[in-house]
């Protein structure tokens, strides 16, 4: 009996090893769908356990950053680009978002804001679709300061340092004022957002974009057209944080240029380091936390802070892909981790020290995802 | 002509601050391949400390500036030891994040250890200012280009001239190549670090006098600082401080001219037409990856 269960895991064991390089991608055994059923339905109940003021406030806001942290894991995880442009992305949407539903309600106000903080990113990342990665880095942290000046001076448009107030908000005639709608009001947008970012992850195109983005020029000479791979998914990116823009001005009803500050980059980045960068759950679980802990902690406020750089850290050290990647790695760690370190070394000699791993490093946060020879 | 001259004044003294800054980022570069994200909070350390002896300890200038630097030194050690030598086969951008983590932890120690209010620093020559041309020049401010002039002077002297400058001259070139020389090229990693650190917090203490010390001030001072290392082409130290001195005194010239209303805005703008039209900086080799 214990042989022949010994014989028979051994045998599974070597299957999934061989099995490893050309089985179907992970995504497929994710059952996604089932778990977003499941995840928007316990949400959705969550009115009905509580009818807090507090914790419904609370509740709202984690939706809000789910969507920023979504739209991060599109530039970041899948696009591999280190962008610091979150909060001008954030405030682009807002703004638009207000503007626009004087004209049509909050569903033209959403898709408007989506539209054009997903155009703002887009051709950022055009403008800037040959600089290196650092190069690329600073100029998204000094766009995202540049837009937050230009909407703090563009008054007509942003209401200057005063902000707009009074944003009400209506969807097919009902006006949604209570606590409980806009905390719906968020789940739902955020229930689209990860319909459409399962849609996408169970597409051929997360395929073509994790190509494009470890591999750069092979995805190139097999005829796939990275920038524009690239620059469509930075514009996604940026396009879920202008959603998440708009359902911020809606459900708070008042925003200026104090709501969206560059710390709000940092700490979407954060979300998605602390929930992982594997999977699309990540970042919501990771937003969810950290809308969370800061509330739990409230009488710690002063070492906020501290302990965020603290989690990063041990997140960076202890496992450099993130949390996810103990998840998702975890079957082919140990066997890869002799032959990681026999096959990384001489690529690393041959590209060469100091500044010319700027291009030789490939531009992944999950570096076990070494093509294999 | 007056506006002119002291606009022209206030754009370089501020280039200086920025090219201190400037100077240990490429350093920093040049040698490891990285950006320390933490600079410009290692700055604001420099500023604190400085208020801390001089203001709180009354202790004399010159020992209280050296104090400073040398903690300084140290704290970039650390931030050597902790965020980048365990991650040196990592990906750049893991690096990245994790100088991003100790920038964040360095600003909220600082604010646990001084409070949110600004506080400001005494400059060591007094207020006085030197009337040149109708402009006003603060005593400072020809004390920051002065010492700024001096540190450059001596850092190109040291990395050309000493046995060290050639050892991290080679470790920038290569640094496999650098070990296999007997260099000990981690010590070195070290000591580029400190360096770097040292130079931010030099900059801290001499821009101090001139605006108030609060836990945000370096993070904008490291922007503008980065707009010079990426017009510099991250590699170049001549090109770097030209860019430095270019990007400040063009920012200080269109806030008088231009608008006064969009001041900050100008070094991200000069930097994101300059990354448009040349990807990797004005001065910046079109360099490809080598096979």
């Amino acid at each position: 009996m214990s042989v022949i269960d010994q014989v028979r895991g051994g045998a599974e064991h070597l299957r999934d090893r061989a099995a490893a390089a050309p089985s179907r991608p992970a995504v497929f055994g994710r059952r996604q769908w089932e778990t977003l059923i499941v995840v928007a339905v316990l949400a959705a109940l969550l009115p009905l356990v509580t009818n807090g003021l507090y914790l419904l406030g609370v509740a709202t806001t984690a939706t809000i950053y789910a969507v920023l942290a979504l739209g991060f894991y599109f530039q970041f995880c899948l696009a591999g680009q280190f962008s610091l442009a979150t909060s001008a992305f954030y405030a682009t949407g807002a703004y638009t978002s207000v503007w626009a539903a004087r004209h049509g309600g909050f569903l033209v106000g959403l898709v408007a804001a989506a539209v054009v903080a997903g155009l703002v990113g887009a051709l950022l990342k055009l403008a800037l679709a040959r600089s290196p990665l650092i190069h690329f880095s600073i100029a998204t942290l000094a766009f995202g300061s540049l837009a937050l000046i230009v909407l703090r001076n563009w008054e007509s448009f942003t209401g200057g340092a005063t902000g707009r107030y009074g944003i009400r908000t209506e969807l097919f005639g009902l006006s949604i004022t209570s606590p409980e709608g806009f905390y719906l009001l968020g789940l739902a947008v955020l229930v689209i957002g990860l319909v459409l970012a399962v849609a996408f992850e169970r597409s051929p195109a997360r395929r073509d974009v994790i190509f494009a983005r470890d591999m750069g020029d092979v995805a190139r000479t097999t005829g796939l057209r990275v920038r524009r791979i690239q620059v469509a998914a930075f514009g996604i990116g940026a396009a879920y944080m202008g959603a998440a823009g708009s359902l911020l001005a809606h459900t708070s009803g008042f925003i200026n240029t104090t709501s969206f500050s560059v710390e709000i980059s940092l700490d979407v980045l954060l979300m998605v380091l602390l929930g992982g960068v594997g999977s699309l759950w990540g970042p919501v679980v990771g937003a969810v936390v950290l809308t969370v802990l800061p509330e739990v902690l409230r009488d710690m406020a002063d070492y906020k802070d501290l302990i965020y750089a603290g989690i990063i850290l041990l997140v960076v050290l202890a496992r450099p892909g993130g949390l996810a990647s103990l998840v998702v790695l975890a079957r082919p760690a140990v066997v890869r981790g002799g032959a990681a370190l026999a096959q990384v070394r001489p690529r690393r000699r041959a590209v060469g020290g100091g500044p010319m791993r700027l291009d030789g490093a490939p531009l992944d946060a999950t570096p076990t995802r070494e093509p294999k020879p | 002509m007056g506006e002119f001259a002291s606009l022209l004044a206030a754009g370089v003294a501020q280039g200086a601050i920025a090219s201190l800054i400037a100077l240990g980022i490429v350093l920093l570069h040049k040698t490891t391949g990285i950006v320390n994200f933490a600079q410009g909070d290692l700055l604001t350390l420099g500023a604190y400390l400085g208020v801390f002896l001089v203001v709180d300890h009354h202790v004399p200038w010159v020992p209280a500036y050296l104090l400073t630097l040398a903690v300084a030194f140290v704290v970039g050690m650390l931030i050597e030891r902790v965020g980048y030598a365990p991650l040196r086969r990592q990906p750049i951008i893991t690096v990245i994040i994790s100088t991003f983590a100790l920038a964040l932890g360095l600003r909220a120690l600082l604010v646990v250890w001084r409070g949110q209010d600004a506080q400001s620093l005494p400059a060591p020559v007094g207020a006085g200012v030197w009337h040149v041309l109708g402009a006003a020049i603060p005593y400072q401010n020809a004390l920051i280009v002065g010492v700024t002039a001096v540190v450059c002077a001596v850092l190109v002297v040291v990395l050309h001239r000493s046995t060290v400058g050639r050892q991290v001259r080679a470790l920038a070139a290569d640094r496999e190549t650098a070990l296999l020389q007997g260099i000990r090229v981690s010590r070195l990693s070290a000591l580029m670090f400190g360096l770097s650190a040292a130079l931010a917090a030099l900059g801290g203490l001499l821009v101090a006098p001139t605006l108030s010390v609060s836990t945000e001030l370096g993070f904008g001072l490291l922007l503008s600082s980065f707009a010079a290392c990426v017009l510099g082409g991250f590699d170049r130290i001549g090109a770097t401080v030209a860019a430095a001195f270019t990007v400040s005194v063009a920012q200080q010239l269109a806030a008088g001219y231009v608008s006064p209303d969009y001041v900050e805005a100008y070094p991200f703008l000069i930097l994101l037409v300059a990354l448009v039209i040349r990807p990797r900086g004005l001065f910046g080799e079109a360099i490809g990856v080598r096979y």
